[in-house]
């Protein structure tokens, strides 16, 4: 089914896998499988880290290996704007035609900070490439296209952005470019969520919020470092708990930990105008299947 | 003002190996500013020179090094100097360099790195304005160039590493320049300003060895 088919339609669970500085695909299907029936699953680039596999093939082997509908983030870091048509034009033939688009992180804050910053694009004039493209056949100079691309495409908002007023605007102006839909960035703060639902509700685009599971305690005193994101105490606290345990059971325990948190979470944001849920469980993606079986239960 | 800093003695050490017989030239605009190619700099590396066991035939301060005019009419005072010397190493900015060699024809070095356009707010504090795009946008963005001040150069931000209306890729406080566009916006009551979407630059307008002849 296409995403935009599903979105709008009740609350939906989409999954989220990172690409790999790897040749192997077989970790990232893996994943992929273990998620269980997501009804897509957003093919995305580690944070902070450059040249990994690309995304666009990454996507395809995904759509082809698992029949899932498939996103694919696309950043304007490291591609002007000739690269991304290409990517975008490939994309298509391998069945992809859903992206993420986000300007992406720079170079600087990376593990490879000597890279040249391209951004010949910003995400905003990426969307607009790409809904010239969908509509008119046609790229931003004019030259057509053969074939018929019909692109949905959707961005990164972030709903703890502070001046928020700015974040809005920024999106709404995106609305105006024609965005299918919004994921937001990895939150546990509710309260910011229903307040960013109820700022961005007049722009009429499926949000989809992200949730970003942990491995583990130290996993979550990582993402802690993050200025943008708080984890929970109560959640490091039954992580910290797991670690007491040994084998199997440390396992079992730091994954219960995450469900029955998120479970929470998610009833929680449920019903409050959202269209679901985009879950990034790097490494625990089995997680994500026992999440949604207990949502659905 | 173009903003300079002074290479490593180490680094000006190995570009100056080969070369014996040496004139050393400064800047009497911005690298004099910068401090980094003024009297007091130009006599310091004579001495540092000398201490490398370097053979200094003449140094001075060309007004404006890169006028390659200037260059030949004060070089003319050290004519015979700059005949005998196997390198002339010069402190100022790259154009400055390059128009020094133009003008002796000689083999010419830098002492300086160039680092940006740059507004003067108190000697020594520089702050990067200007990254000659050739095309300006600051009348679309409130005077406020995001070719330079945003870490992207984006055209239609924020972005993802905005926080709490900070760049989080420069660091050190540096305000997001987009925050600052919405609050001028806001400030004047034009909001929906914000909203305009800036194209794409034109990058043709760029392509390097540049001339503006008339």
């Amino acid at each position: 089914m296409k995403l935009m088919d599903v979105l709008g339609k009740g609350f939906t669970l989409i999954g989220q896998v990172d690409s790999a500085r790897t040749v192997d695909m077989g970790a990232i299907l893996n994943a992929v499988k273990s998620m269980g029936n997501v009804s897509a699953v957003i093919v995305s680039e580690p944070r902070g880290m450059l040249g990994v596999a690309n995304t666009v093939v990454v996507s395809g082997l995904v759509k082809k290996e698992t029949g899932k509908e498939v996103i694919c983030q696309l950043t304007c870091r490291d591609r002007n704007r000739a690269a991304l048509l290409s990517d975008v034009l490939a994309a298509k033939m391998l069945g992809i035609d859903s992206f993420l688009v986000t300007d992406g992180g720079h170079p600087k804050i990376s593990d490879t900070p000597q890279a040249m910053a391209v951004f010949d694009l910003d995400s905003a004039q990426l969307v607009q490439m790409l809904r010239h493209l969908s509509e008119k056949g046609e790229t931003l100079a004019g030259h057509s296209i053969v074939g018929k691309l019909n692109i949905y495409v959707g961005t990164m908002a972030f709903p703890v952005a502070s001046p928020i007023e700015v974040e809005v605007k920024r999106l709404e102006r995106m609305v105006g470019l024609g965005l299918n839909f919004m994921v937001t960035y990895p939150t546990f703060n509710i309260e910011a969520l229903n307040r960013f639902q109820s700022e961005t509700k007049r722009l009429g685009v499926p949000v989809i919020v992200g949730v970003r599971m942990l491995q583990d305690v130290r996993d979550a005193r990582r993402l802690n470092e993050d200025p943008r994101v708080t984890v929970p105490p109560e959640l490091i606290d039954s992580l910290e708990k797991a670690e007491k345990l040994r084998g199997e059971e440390k396992a079992n325990a730091r994954l219960e930990a995450n469900i029955s948190f998120f479970e929470g979470f998610i009833e929680s944001i449920k019903g409050k105008g959202f269209a679901g849920c985009s879950i990034y469980a790097p490494g625990i993606e089995q997680a994500v299947s026992q999440l949604a079986s207990r949502l659905q239960a | 003002m173009i903003i300079t800093v002074a290479k490593s003695d180490e680094e000006v050490k190995r570009a100056l190996e080969p070369y014996r017989n040496i004139v050393v030239v400064g800047c009497g605009t911005c690298a004099t500013i910068c401090r980094t190619g003024g009297e007091d700099q130009v006599k310091e590396m004579v001495e540092k020179l000398m201490g490398w066991g370097k053979n200094v035939l003449a140094s001075m301060v060309v007004e404006s090094p890169c006028d390659v005019r200037i260059d030949r009419r004060d070089l003319r005072r050290i004519e015979d100097e700059v005949k005998r010397a196997d390198a002339i190493l010069v402190m100022s900015c790259g154009v400055g360099v390059q128009a020094v060699g133009e003008a002796s024809g000689k083999k010419v070095l830098a002492a300086l790195d160039t680092i940006f356009l740059g507004e003067v707010e108190h000697i020594g504090r520089f702050l990067e304005r200007c990254r000659e795009c050739g095309m300006c946008v600051l009348n679309e963005t409130e005077g406020l160039c995001p070719i330079v001040l945003c870490a992207k150069g984006l055209m239609n931000g924020p972005c993802e590493d905005m926080i709490n209306g900070k760049c989080g890729v420069v660091g050190d406080e540096a305000d997001c320049v987009w925050v600052k566009v919405w609050e001028r916006m806001k400030s004047e009551g034009r909001e929906e300003d914000f909203l305009r979407v800036n194209p794409p630059l034109d990058r043709s307008v760029k392509v390097g060895a540049a001339k503006v002849v008339w």
